[in-house]
């Protein structure tokens, strides 16, 4: 089945495959009609000609004949002698079937030419034409007979030569054809290509498009079939649209969450507040308003994340790389979110001997936005795993990189969903439960790669899921 | 295939020539094209009988039906050589024959391929 797909597509499933069968099919029925057409008008010239010549000879033997009478055997023996030639040969076959052949003298008729016509025409049929192929040679042959009751006059021609000019005649087509068919293909495909190179670097250019690549989206307008270049016009015109649609959205959203961070700052603050100036308050009263501030908190992160985002289309994302002491800030990371989250985070570190030749665990990177990276993965491993299952952070060290684990034992990532789930806005199919916004682990692959690290996730739906930062030694 | 394709569509010129000219060719030329032509009706035979349930009815069974007997009257000709009575005609149906073949190819639907099962990813 896929080889029938293979030939298929092949001939019909491409421009270039389809114009090279339009080609090839063109050529072949003009060349068909022309050889077709060619063959047999030079057969039935031939025919025309062969049989004038032989009745243009028998008539003229008729009317000698009419005018002095057939005379004796000699007499018409030299009669028919008289109007053969050597290529035309004229003899009589008398009722009672006795044959009678011209002189001799002249080019004699062949041995087997006789019968053979005789046969190619049992019913005697007057006017009759017959073409014979006897020994290699082509012969026409016309019977015609001047009363009912007298004999027949046989008369033939040769024609060979014309088969052989017919043949050559054909040799000739055959290669003008071939070369013709070549050439035809050759600027098919020539042609093809010329107009198929834009359209390619089109699909090509539309394919790898992004976000931040519109303002330079734009394709340099082909010198070629004038929908090509509207095409390419449209292309442009419509990647700029969308640079300025991006651009415009970009700036929206840092303009309102810009604006809202004071009031939420000011809400928050506020809560905080009221929950610490007044410890009487009831319990359900104080649970809601620790909800409001968990909220809020919470609005304040996804705020930031989005500012990070607009920083970054933008190009004014800072993030520093400078030496990072990482077990000082995995530790207090682990102890704040133990905290704050209510739930068992376990931290594995290398093993210290607490030699002070020992080398230290720097890595390359940003230390407030390393801290905003784990807080991300561990908040986001606290939401999707049941709170009794400890989360897991390792710190390993690898020839000169360290590699930060953030595993959790949580619902998992559906492997269908693990190749965008740095994507943004993207979130997994089994997540819809839970409230998110699809942001977070873009902001976290963002600012990874801003620092010169590598992140990847390796994930068992109902197994639960292993976030894995690679960050660079400090020198 | 492509080459199968372009056999075919060669021995519809040939075919028509030997039609027209029946005193040109020679008595192994004339076996081979015939041999050949029988030769390239039994490939679409056997496909549509592999296709017989998808394929439309009457066309098939025309075509069929239109083939087998070339098939058969053709390898008897190949077999006993020139000097049969109105070869031109036998010509004329395998050029016919031909072009069925192509348009067999080119023109029917290709068979249905098993539809992946895309994953999810929303």
């Amino acid at each position: 089945m896929k080889q029938t797909s293979r030939w298929r597509s092949r001939l019909t499933g491409s421009m270039l495959g389809q114009l090279q069968l339009a080609t090839y099919a063109a050529v072949l029925l003009g060349f068909t009609g022309a050889t077709t057409t060619g063959l047999w008008l030079s057969e039935r010239n031939q025919k025309r000609l062969g049989e004038a010549e032989l009745r243009a000879a028998a008539n003229a033997l008729t009317r000698s004949w009419s005018s002095n009478g057939q005379g004796d055997l000699a007499t018409m023996q030299a009669a028919l002698k008289h109007h053969s030639s050597r290529r035309t040969h004229l003899w009589l076959e008398q009722p009672s079937g006795i044959l009678i052949t011209p002189s001799e003298g002249y080019t004699p008729i062949p041995v087997e030419l006789m019968p053979a016509a005789m046969a190619a025409n049992p019913q005697r049929r007057t006017g009759q034409v017959e073409v014979i192929k006897l020994n290699g040679r082509n012969y026409l042959t016309l019977l015609t007979r001047q009363r009912s009751s007298g004999p027949w006059l046989w008369s033939s021609t040769e024609i060979t030569s014309v088969g052989t000019a017919q043949s050559e005649y054909l040799g000739w087509m055959i290669v003008i054809w071939g070369a013709c068919l070549g050439a035809a293909l050759l600027l098919v495909s020539l042609l093809v290509q010329r107009i198929t190179r834009p359209l390619q670097e089109l699909s090509a250019r539309s394919a790898e498009l992004t976000a931040d690549a519109l303002n330079h989206a734009g394709l340099p307008v082909p010198k070629g079939p004038a929908e090509l270049t509207q095409l390419t016009r449209t292309y442009n015109a419509l990647t700029q649209r969308l640079a300025q649609s991006w651009s415009q959205q970009r700036q929206f959203v840092s303009a309102v969450s810009h604006e809202l961070q004071t009031p939420l700052t000011l809400v928050s603050g506020s809560l905080r507040r009221v929950m610490r100036k007044a410890p009487d308050l009831e319990p359900t009263l104080a649970q809601r308003l620790r909800d409001a501030e968990e909220e809020t908190r919470g609005m304040h992160q996804l705020l930031n994340d989005l500012l990070d985002l607009s920083r970054s289309d933008s190009g004014r994302l800072q993030v520093k790389q400078e030496p990072v002491d990482l077990r000082p800030l995995l530790e207090s990371v682990v102890r704040v979110q133990a905290q704050s989250l209510d739930r068992t985070i376990q931290l594995a570190l290398p093993t210290s001997n607490g030699d002070a030749s020992e080398p230290s665990e720097h890595a390359l990177g940003d230390e407030a936005r390393l801290h905003q990276v784990l807080l991300n993965l561990i908040q986001n491993a606290h939401k999707y795993s049941p709170p009794e299952l400890p989360i897991q952070l390792r710190l390993i060290k690898h020839r000169h990189t360290f590699i930060l684990e953030v595993e959790d034992h949580g619902i998992g990532i559906p492997h269908a969903d693990q190749a965008q789930v740095f994507d943004r806005f993207h979130r997994g199919s089994n997540t819809a439960g839970q409230s998110g916004s699809g942001i977070g682990l873009s902001v976290v692959q963002l600012l990874v790669k801003a620092m010169g690290g590598n992140i990847s996730v390796t994930s068992e739906p109902g197994m639960g899921s292993c976030f894995r930062i690679e960050l660079q030694e400090a020198a | 295939m492509i080459p199968f394709l372009i056999v075919v569509s060669l021995l519809v010129p040939s075919n028509l020539w030997a039609a027209i000219t029946p005193h040109l060719h020679s008595d192994l030329s004339m076996r081979l094209l015939h041999g050949f032509s029988t030769a390239v009706l039994l490939p679409p035979l056997w496909s549509l009988w592999q296709q017989r349930q998808r394929v439309q009815k009457l066309p098939a069974v025309m075509f069929a039906s239109f083939a087998v007997v070339l098939v058969v009257v053709n390898c008897q000709i190949t077999v006993k050589g020139m000097g049969v009575n109105y070869g031109w005609v036998d010509h004329l149906f395998l050029a016919i024959a031909c072009i069925a073949v192509l348009g067999f190819y080119l023109l029917s639907e290709p068979e249905p391929e098993q539809q992946q099962e895309e994953p999810r990813t929303s």
